[in-house]
């Protein structure tokens, strides 16, 4: 064989491989719409759930993909899903279905990356009069419907009432105000010998994932305006707000040392084991949502608990105030397959699918209309109470501002440094605003740059 | 008839160039691209899910007002000081421990490069169960001091940059092994002689070994400054930055900023500072090493 007879074979063996690696690509590369053993138009729905949450979920979309014979709907786990939802729809390559959080509400609306679902009003027939008042301000941005409801909670004070028996409190009757809390507090707080805390009775920032709800508590709110307008603005430096946190700071953290606290709060484990604070009985009160019935089950079984209202500044008993959360569903702009997409989320709003999924997640439902069955076999004991909170005019919920993410990140921090102790809620705060009213007037003039070319303003 | 030579080569080299094509195409694609067009997000105010739009240096200009990036440059800035002198002084330490050969060296050998093999998320979270629980290896060993607690590891804004060096420095094994290497090349005929001019062990190690060794010690101390400037996971699982900023780093805002905020060209223009800073050290470290570094490649 001559030497430019070795070269030709080289040369075509090295475009044979290109050419392979060209053919893999278009074979194996993109997917297609549809399912090619029968046809069906594939729906892909990506979830944040993990374990049995989504697990509940999966069987939904099993009884969905069984219920008729054109769509089937592919449901995937999506660690880190915020971060990889925003980028796939920067790509134009999104799934056909998002199960996000609500402050994604405003964000994806805000800056069209959502479909708008008026369909489920117009062809399925869910007007806002389907869902509970509250929960109708995570379902429609600006006047139009753009998510629909996965599931829903509300928070409750959940307390161990074997605490409060050793304590010598009545377990009927746990704390309404912020003064009783700060009573109860001291009254469950155990130290050993050698001065440590064994047990403590409530730390604001136990768990930490609601630092903002303090204020509403405390018949203040960290936004100025309704929080279920994309308008608004931060309010949290603000003399009645700031008043607040330093209430709770003098309660909950003084009389037991921030330093203390401290040390104490960084043996607590993660929220979903055996070593969280409260089921491991070193934490009496936590502020919690519904969806704890199923920790405590798989964690804590025997536990002796309890759950009521939160304590407020002033007690209304007709008048329960609590933070009230959602999981949505979103149909992103550009996706391969809205209609269908449109069917599969439509499906979840019916009163079986939603009622399976929210007594799997020992949540409540979010339809005006429940069926018998479902409060008579739901498994948490409390949930009625969840409810009726939600159901009150004393439910809140987050600002649905398309800059809260940033907001929340900075009010974190901020409460943070206060209740351990290392600022004033007054400097804290003054930061915390100060860095948001900077997001805010960028917001705005956004807005009013896309006004001027016609868009949503 | 013969081809010529010139001919043969131009032709070996569009072979070689169509064999490299596609890790040539991935590098395009995937690397060189995205770092210009970060470049040029860099100078837009882009948000992800809307369209770039030009803003020119403003990116750069609100940095300098940033209290929390300058917050997250001290952080990373400390962190940095602390862990790579001590990572280099622990792994000469240890490389000088383990070199020579002798009865279960291979076995500490094993034990101290161990650690970097496993998972940083997988390490991560066995240092979190180590700092929290009372009962953990770690804070029984501390609480045989006498008169010491468990102290505040993650609380406490000190403790937590110090918990953060204290993770750092877990992968120790991987500048063990490469000073370990050098220090078996160095010749042992240096040695032969300064031990017959009377010089001490300690003597032959700062006066020969040290020199010796010195280029590798560069490398890892600039290998060095480009991983404490970009670390991430570890704090990101244990401190998420917490408390009060304290275990902030610079990476950990830049993807807050680009995948929490949705802020890419904001992120875009700190990872552009971020390579301008590691540039620099890496330059002011090359020259302030001449003279300090010995010439001789090993």
């Amino acid at each position: 064989m001559s030497e430019s007879d070795e070269m030709s074979l080289t040369r075509r063996a090295a475009l044979g491989t290109v050419a392979a690696a060209a053919a893999g690509f278009a074979l194996f590369g993109p997917r297609p719409l549809r399912d090619p053993r029968d046809g069906r138009t594939l729906v892909t729905y990506w979830e944040k759930w993990t374990g049995y949450e989504a697990d509940a979920m999966r069987a939904t979309v099993r009884a969905f993909n069984e219920s008729q014979d054109r769509i089937r709907v592919r449901f995937l786990t999506v660690d880190r899903l915020d971060q990889k939802a925003k980028i796939a729809i920067a790509a134009h390559d999104p799934p056909d279905v998002l199960g996000v959080w609500t402050h994604n509400l405003a964000e994806y609306s805000e800056s069209g990356s959502a479909e708008p679902l008026d369909d489920l009003i117009d062809t399925y027939g869910l007007g806002d009069s389907a869902y509970l008042p509250a929960f109708r301000d995570f379902v429609n941005y600006r006047g139009r419907r753009m998510a629909a409801l996965a599931s829903v909670s509300s928070c409750l004070l959940y307390y161990n009432r074997q605490a409060f028996a050793e304590a010598g409190l009545d377990p009927d009757r746990p704390p309404r105000t912020f003064d009783e809390l700060a009573e109860f507090a001291r009254k469950l707080t155990v130290e050993s010998p050698d001065g440590e805390l064994e047990r403590i009775g409530m730390h604001p920032l136990e768990p930490p994932w609601w630092p903002w709800s303090w204020a509403h508590y405390g018949g203040e709110s960290v936004w100025s305006g309704p929080a279920d307008r994309s308008g608004g603005r931060p309010r949290i430096a603000d003399d009645a707000v700031v008043g607040v946190y330093d209430r709770l700071y003098r309660l909950l953290i003084e009389p037991h040392g921030a330093d203390r606290l401290n040390r104490f709060l960084q043996g607590n484990g993660p929220y979903n084991s055996t070593d969280n604070g409260f089921l491991s009985g070193r934490v009496a009160m936590v502020m919690q949502g519904a969806f704890l019935a199923n920790v405590i089950d798989r964690h804590a079984p025997n536990l002796d608990y309890g759950a009521a209202a939160m304590p407020v500044d002033e007690y209304t008993p007709d008048r329960p105030r609590g933070a009230i959360e959602a999981d949505l569903l979103m149909i992103p702009k550009g996706c391969r397959s809205p209609e269908a997409a449109m069917e599969f989320v439509a499906f979840t709003q019916r009163r079986g699918p939603m009622e399976s999924l929210a007594l799997a997640h020992r949540k409540f439902s979010p339809l005006t209309e429940v069926s018998t069955a479902f409060a008579e076999e739901h498994p948490n004991p409390f949930i009625d109470d969840h409810r009726a909170v939600a159901s009150g005019p004393g439910a809140f919920h987050i600002p649905l501002s398309p800059i809260w993410t940033e907001y929340r990140a900075e009010l974190n921090v901020a409460v943070n440094r206060v209740m351990s102790g290392r600022s004033t809620a007054r400097d804290a705060f003054a930061l915390a605003q100060s860095r948001t009213e900077l997001r805010v007037e960028h917001l705005e003039r956004k807005r009013r740059v896309r006004a001027s070319r016609g868009g949503i303003g | 008839m013969r081809r010529r030579s010139s001919d043969r080569a131009r032709d070996g080299a569009a072979v070689g160039l169509l064999w490299i094509s596609p890790w040539l195409v991935g590098f395009g694609l995937f690397m060189l691209l995205p770092i210009l067009v970060s470049l040029w997000y860099s100078l837009t105010d882009y948000e992800l899910l809307s369209p770039a739009e030009f803003v020119g240096l403003a990116n750069y200009t609100d940095l300098a007002g940033d209290a929390v990036f300058w917050k997250t440059i001290r952080n990373t800035a400390i962190y940095a000081s602390l862990w790579i002198p001590l990572q280099t002084v622990i792994a000469l330490v240890v490389a000088a421990w383990l070199a020579p050969p002798g009865r279960l060296v291979g076995v500490f050998r094993t034990a101290i490069f161990l650690p970097s093999l496993v998972p940083i998320v997988a390490a991560s979270l066995v240092w979190l169960w180590m700092f929290r629980d009372r009962q953990s290896p770690l804070n029984a060993a501390v609480a045989l001091i006498p008169g010491a607690g468990a102290p505040p590891w993650l609380t406490d804004e000190t403790w937590a940059m110090a918990s953060m060096v204290l993770v750092g420095l877990w992968a120790v094994g991987q500048p063990v092994v490469i000073y370990m290497t050098a220090m078996q090349d160095v010749p042992e005929t240096l040695y032969e002689a300064a031990q017959l001019d009377g010089m001490g062990k300690l003597g032959c190690f700062w006066h020969i070994t040290l020199p010796m060794i010195s280029p590798l010690i560069l490398f890892n101390v600039i290998i060095g400054i480009i991983t404490a400037w970009q670390v991430f996971a570890q704090p990101y699982i244990i401190t998420e930055g917490e408390p009060n900023r304290a275990t902030y780093f610079y990476t950990m805002y830049l993807y807050d900023v680009a995948f929490q905020f949705r802020r890419m060209g904001y992120a875009s223009a700190m990872a552009w500072v971020q390579l301008l800073i590691i540039l620099s050290l890496t330059a002011a470290v090359l020259a302030g090493s001449r003279g300090l570094v010995h010439e001789r490649s090993l």
